[in-house]
């Protein structure tokens, strides 16, 4: 079940992603590359735990991958203000 | 803008007539442009064409002007849209509304208020003062 | 401990960023920002509930109930970005 739910979240935060990578090109705009550059990161992370089997993110790769999503977001979210 | 014309400011009557029947600039371009020609009967991507916009925004609007009452909808193998005549009240108003979109039509659109474009709306959520 | 910093820190950012959305709801009326927040509310709400998972009930296993709320959100936002933009 987990496996499962997993995957799909995967996939939604990868298609999310590639979403957000379109509205780059579309819009001339970093935020969006961004945000797309954080839902790949949250991916990866998703699908890191998936791979090993872990339920508790208390590895330092998972939680340090996590955190490199929001710091991405954050980034974006100062880089909007800056400007 | 023709240096010396003078902006039309439209009349209270039409533009209780734009809050109530239309709504955005998009289809105030689409029924001025089946006005221009009663006789033609246009289709969504030729209508998208002219106006460029693209093709499913252009059949939306069509859809949603005939279902309003000021388009008429000839359903065909390719559906085609023709302006309707309406009353002669509506005539009037939308004589009117010509006369104003000739003479500004950008202030016409912020009257009426554009969809806002989700992208750009977006991204400036973002922005913390404002 | 640093873990549990670090999802605090996630989860308010989400929730910032929720925030944010929902202003630009309200200002914009574009239903795409809608959906954004909402997503951004289960991305934090999935951060709450790790903390949760470790500290507060570490004897139970939400692994997979966590996961709920970001996959809600995530739907939510995917369907704004199919259906909200032009």
């Amino acid at each position: 079940m987990n496996g499962l739910v997993s995957g799909i979240l995967i996939a939604f935060y990868s298609v999310i992603a590639l979403f957000f990578l379109r509205f780059w090109f579309a819009a001339r705009e970093r935020l969006f590359g961004l945000f797309a550059l954080a839902f790949v990161v949250l991916a990866a992370q998703r699908l890191a735990l998936s791979l090993t089997n872990a339920t508790m993110e208390d590895q330092t790769v998972f939680y340090l991958l996590r955190l490199a999503a929001f710091v991405v977001i954050v980034g974006a979210i100062v880089d909007k203000n800056r400007r | 803008m023709h240096p010396g014309a003078v902006s039309v400011t439209p009349s209270a009557a039409l533009r209780n007539f734009l809050q109530q029947r239309l709504t955005s600039i998009d289809q105030i371009d689409i029924v001025l442009l089946l006005m221009r020609d009663p006789a033609r009967a246009w289709t969504a991507p030729e209508v998208a064409g002219a106006l460029g916009t693209p093709p499913e925004s252009a059949a939306m609007r069509l859809f949603l002007l005939a279902s309003t009452g000021l388009v008429i909808f000839e359903a065909a193998g390719m559906p085609k849209y023709r302006y309707a005549p309406g009353d002669a009240h509506t005539q009037a108003l939308l004589t009117e509304l010509a006369e104003v979109y000739e003479s500004n039509r950008d202030a016409l659109a912020a009257l009426v208020g554009g969809p806002p474009d989700p992208l750009r709306s977006f991204a400036d959520a973002f922005k913390l003062k404002k | 401990m640093f873990a549990n910093v670090i999802y605090l820190l996630c989860a308010a950012t989400s929730s910032l960023c929720a925030g944010l959305l929902f202003r630009g709801y309200r200002r914009s009326g574009a239903r795409l920002l809608f959906w954004s927040a909402l997503c951004f509310i289960g991305l934090a709400l999935n951060n709450v509930m790790l903390i949760v998972d470790v500290r507060v009930v570490p004897g139970i296993d939400l692994s997979t109930w966590r996961m709920v709320p970001a996959v809600a959100g995530a739907a939510l936002l995917l369907y704004g970005l199919i259906w909200e933009t032009r």
